[in-house]
């Protein structure tokens, strides 16, 4: 037996699962020897090539026949949160911990699970106390960094994440954690991908993700230059290239949409739309100074929309995965490819809860912009129309839960009444455009699929 | 000076801001019209003591958010109970009553319930 167990020791260090399995399961029916560990070897084999069911059902039977091995009781836990049924995890886990309370294992398992359950207050107490047993378990401190982002304490988490990188600069898990949710510079998160593909050669999400930084800087400053170019022709010669308008917005909005990825980008890309939008309204209409600030508040307005329209654009990515994998291996026309793959990671990021708020929110938020144009800009005399877009600027904040809606609701309000059209219901709107904004101040919460936990 | 400007996390500051404004704006104007028309305070005065509530409540709400977790039903209910004080002072007409409402504002923010955890760190062992 001793024997055995030494060549199945040697077999899953090595990364030979199959023949673990077949060398366990042969042991396990033909002889009446010690069988946890046996029982131990398949599970986490089986784990190993993600056959998740078959490990389930090898649980039930270790269970059978050792019904107080917390062990097992953890591996099922472990298989049922790789399914998803993170409501069999708990108990299991539970259970597991009514037998050994003070398994740091089971306890960072129990976090993990509770984080997925987006219960972040119990899953804090359980990886602190995970911690106060085993402080030098790296993972542990980056499930806790998780824990805390989730409860925004961005800032300590990392701080944390720093450090585990200080200790271990190799841990492909906090290189992923860091670039994924610590990194909004494109060019650090390419250095952390180029570090994480050295690590791994064969990771393909690095392998895209990086030619994706590469792709967006090839083709977008070019691009954004091009349609710079159209905007200055359409001012320049507008009677030649009238035409041009429809192609320039439309140039204008996808490309936003692309840029915001990275705000520099898109500085110029906002000037340039104010300066337009100044040139043309209040040089040549006289429209008051006053509406200036209204057209740059419209660009940021607008930038955000594209930010909205790109996290849109991720979750279809995401529903047309096995195209886009076809289009990439074929690798024919590199623009289409550019485009598909510009939203590479937000999929990862924004659960369905989310993104179904986003599949409502930004075409609420595309309309409501356009309703304010035309209120704003046009039609003074609509009040109804007025409290109208006012209240779907209140919906907007609330479905969208950021932070800057709240500051549009307020300078929408303010633009409400100093824009020289005081009347009797601005007042209210105004006052319901600051409760809600009051009411619904929540800061951005994602509840976030964790795809590194499975790892 | 430096260090404690890049220590600032000013996404949480504006969040923190908006999140109070209304209490806040709700005591510091109501406060400030009331030592200029009670007692005769100048203009200058009034508006400095507006922005000195307004920074103060910010000030306070900050430092409790960059330590623990400030749950958005606390938000809420600090603002609500704002109201409800602002509400429960008019009824009485001792208007002066305010800055007990407004110190009772401020112990709300401070108040620890359940779920505003701390935001702890274990070294690296």
């Amino acid at each position: 037996m001793d024997n055995i167990e030494k060549k199945l020791d040697v077999l899953f260090e090595l990364g030979k699962y199959r023949e673990v399995l077949e060398l366990a399961y042969e042991t396990l029916y033909s002889s009446k020897s010690e069988k946890e560990l046996l029982y131990q070897y398949i599970i986490l084999s089986h784990m190993n090539l993600e056959e998740y069911k078959k490990a389930l059902e090898m649980c039930d039977e270790a269970l059978g026949e050792y019904p107080s091995t917390s062990a097992y009781l953890y591996l099922r836990s472990k298989n049922f949160y790789y399914i998803s049924s993170y409501k069999k995890a708990i108990s299991d886990i539970e259970e597991a911990l009514e037998i050994s309370p003070n398994e740091p294992q089971y306890l960072a398992h129990f976090a993990k699970v509770l984080l997925m359950q987006n219960d972040y207050i119990q899953a804090k107490e359980m990886i602190e106390r995970a911690l106060e047993l085993d402080s030098s378990e790296s993972e542990y401190h980056l499930t806790l960094a998780v824990v805390l982002s989730m409860l925004d304490g961005e800032k300590v988490a990392r701080e944390i994440v720093d450090e585990v990188l200080a200790k271990e600069p190799h841990n492909l898990q906090a290189l992923d954690i860091k670039q994924k949710y610590f990194t909004s510079k494109l060019k650090e998160k390419k250095s952390l991908l180029q570090n994480l593909l050295f690590l791994d050669p064969f990771d393909k999400k690095s392998q895209k993700d990086i030619k994706f930084i590469k792709y967006y800087y090839t083709f977008l400053p070019p691009l954004m230059a091009f349609v710079l170019f159209m905007t200055y022709l359409l001012q320049s010669q507008r009677r030649e290239f009238g035409f041009l308008e429809p192609f320039v917005f439309v140039g204008f909005a996808v490309l936003g949409t692309l840029g915001s990825k990275d705000w520099r980008l898109n500085v110029p890309f906002i000037a340039t739309l104010v300066s337009y939008d100044a040139y043309f309204n209040v040089g040549r209409h006289g429209i008051s100074f006053g509406e200036v600030f209204y057209i740059v508040f419209q660009a940021v307005l607008f930038q955000y929309v594209f930010m909205g329209a790109y996290k849109l654009w991720g979750g279809l990515r995401h529903k047309f995965e096995t195209r886009l994998e076809q289009q990439q291996n074929n690798k024919k026309n590199p623009i289409l490819y550019f485009l598909f793959i510009a939203s590479f990671e937000k999929y990862e990021v924004i659960e369905q809860e989310v993104m179904k708020r986003y599949y409502i929110t930004v075409p609420t938020l595309a309309l409501t912009s356009l309703l304010l144009i035309y209120v704003n800009m046009y039609q003074y005399e609509h009040l109804y129309l007025k409290v109208f877009v006012v209240l779907l600027f209140i919906y907007t904040g609330i479905r969208a839960y950021r932070v800057f809606w709240i500051l549009v609701l307020y300078i929408f309000g303010v633009i409400f009444v100093t824009n020289g059209f005081v009347c009797e219901g601005c007042f209210l709107t105004l006052m319901l455009s600051v409760i809600a904004a009051t009411v619904f101040v929540i800061p951005y919460k994602v509840t976030r699929r964790f795809s590194w936990m499975k790892d | 000076m430096v260090k404690i400007l890049k220590n600032i996390q000013y996404s949480k500051l504006i969040i923190t801001f908006f999140a109070h404004l209304f209490v806040s704006v709700l005591y510091g104007s109501f406060l400030a019209l009331l030592v200029k028309e009670e007692y005769g305070a100048p203009l200058w005065l009034s508006v400095a003591l507006q922005l000195f509530i307004v920074l103060l409540v910010t000030y306070v709400a900050y430092q409790e958010e960059v330590k623990r977790h400030y749950p958005f039903l606390k938000a809420v209910g600090v603002n609500f109970l704002g109201i409800m004080l602002w509400f429960g002072v008019a009824f009485t007409k001792i208007y002066i009553l305010d800055v007990i409402a407004l110190v009772m504002v401020l112990f709300a923010i401070r108040y620890r319930c359940k779920k505003c955890v701390e935001y702890k760190r274990y070294t690296l062992g």
